[in-house]
């Protein structure tokens, strides 16, 4: 897996400090371009030279050549220190900032978009924010075409220095990208990918009738027995994997699973199963939770575009 | 309302005598933390009332931790205590304008509160564990931000307390790829 250019989509303040770290350190390793892409803000209604800015609310004017020069100004000297030998392009958008960032990254050609879980500054109080991820992230998620990378806490680990990938497949279309992109990208650094597959109990119980542990084990079975097909079939000699099946909750056996396994990455489709069109699907309530209580990065993959190659 | 103390050993104590079985009736009362009670004392509650672990989906996985720790002297530098507390907040822009309101586990230290996420579980179990009071927050002014006495059930408190841990999940270790 190697990637050209990278959008690293921020608001330049702490809030995505976690982010920020992650996108320089692969746009250096990989010796990737490096877009540092802020919106300014949202239009005011009518023709207007104001935007109300996303993050403080504020109105600003946005085709004052001055403003935008200033905003990059000060993002540049933001990410100063991070910038050393980084091959960065600092540039800005006016709209709604998920429309934004997806239309800059169609427009770059851009081969991962990275993110943080939360843009807006938050109250550091407010775990139960947490709760929740942010509103920009759920709908680049949604519909980004390349690998979306959301960084929620410090990345304790260099990405090329991964050595333990978890991808986690619910068999969805959109699962097989996720673990196109996740064995490429075990391949490439050299880690060891773990392909786990969690049968949701809560689903079986929810149907009101609780599986017996013939039945269990019997969905697990078939749950082997597609992952050979679907995914051992194309391994193409990689042999540095395990699979596991565990039936539970899926987030909280994806999370314990990462744990035990020391997970570096967890790679997801970030759209449930019954979902064949991306652009109906809102973030799925496992990714979410993933996402948000994850002790490493997440890399959300929906599309098979940048996964191929 | 019911009140339970909850002691440093685990146990539940109501009118003075232990609770043995159905912790589930109390979980409407209003708790107080005997002395010494610490993240261990909440887990050794657990271990002594294992019908609470279905309170939360990572209880038992985080009790499976907490039993593995060192026996003593888990404690973090910097935090010198852990403390539960609510807020209520009123929230303006961006969004259409809503309360929140949610309890908070936090360290507090030196340099006041901080996030514990970052912190090993292990790292906690011995630090004393308090219930501090109810923060009001009006759109998000901190100048406007206002402190009063209030009262936790033993819900809030085991639900708050576990929700926050839900959220730890730094790496021990790096390892090198091959």
């Amino acid at each position: 897996m190697y990637y050209k250019k990278i959008l690293f989509a921020t608001t330049a303040s702490p809030a995505c400090d976690n982010a920020a770290k992650v996108a320089f350190d692969m746009a250096m390793k990989y010796d990737a371009e490096l877009v540092v892409f802020h919106v300014l803000g949202v239009p005011t209604r009518g023709f207007s030279t104001q935007v109300t800015d996303v993050k403080t609310g504020e109105l600003e004017e946005m085709y004052d050549e001055n403003y935008v020069a200033l905003v990059k100004e000060e993002i540049k000297s933001y990410y100063e220190e991070l910038s050393d030998q980084v091959n960065v392009r600092i540039e800005t958008g006016v709209g709604v900032p998920y429309r934004e960032i997806l239309r800059q990254a169609r427009a770059e050609d851009a081969d991962l978009i990275i993110m943080g879980s939360n843009t807006r500054a938050e109250d550091v109080s407010s775990t139960r924010y947490r709760g929740v991820a942010g509103e920009t992230l759920r709908k680049v998620a949604k519909r980004a075409r390349c690998p979306v990378a959301i960084i929620s806490r410090p990345c304790t680990t260099c990405w090329k220095l991964f050595s333990n990938i978890v991808v986690a497949t619910d068999f969805s279309k959109a699962s097989d990208s996720a673990f196109m992109y996740a064995m490429k990208s075990a391949e490439a650094v050299g880690a060891r990918l773990y392909i786990f597959h969690a049968y949701d109990l809560s689903a079986s119980y929810a149907g009101g009738k609780a599986p017996t542990q013939g039945e269990i084990e019997q969905r697990v079975k078939e749950a082997e027995q597609k992952i050979k097909e679907r995914y051992l079939s194309k391994m193409d000699g990689f042999d540095n994997y395990e699979v596991a099946i565990w039936e539970g909750t899926p987030y909280v056996e994806i999370l314990k699973y990462a744990r035990a396994k020391q997970a570096d990455l967890i790679v997801m489709a970030h759209h449930a199963r019954e979902y064949s069109n991306p652009d109906e699907a809102e973030f799925g309530s496992t990714v979410e939770e993933v996402v948000l209580r994850a002790p490493c990065p997440v890399a959300s993959v929906n599309h098979p575009d940048k996964v191929a190659d | 309302m019911n009140a339970i103390v909850l002691r440093a050993d685990g146990a539940l104590l109501e009118g003075g005598k232990t609770v043995e079985t159905t912790p589930l009736r109390h979980l409407n009362a209003a708790v107080t933390l005997a002395d010494g009670y610490s993240l261990r004392s909440f887990f050794r509650m657990a271990e002594r009332y294992p019908v609470l672990q279905e309170l939360n989906a990572f209880f038992p996985t985080l009790l499976e931790r907490a039993v593995k720790a060192a026996a003593s002297g888990c404690t973090s530098p910097g935090t010198d205590r852990l403390e539960l507390f609510r807020t209520v907040e009123m929230i303006g822009f961006p969004g259409k304008p809503r309360m929140e309101i949610y309890t908070s586990l936090m360290g507090v230290g030196p340099e006041g509160r901080s996030e514990i996420r970052f912190i090993q579980l292990e790292d906690l179990l011995d630090v004393p564990l308090s219930l501090g009071p109810l923060r009001h927050v009006v759109l998000g002014d901190k100048v406007d931000s206002f402190e009063f006495e209030t009262v936790y059930s033993l819900f809030e408190f085991i639900e708050g307390v576990t929700w926050e841990l839900g959220f730890h999940g730094t790496p021990m270790q790096c390892k090198i790829g091959r």
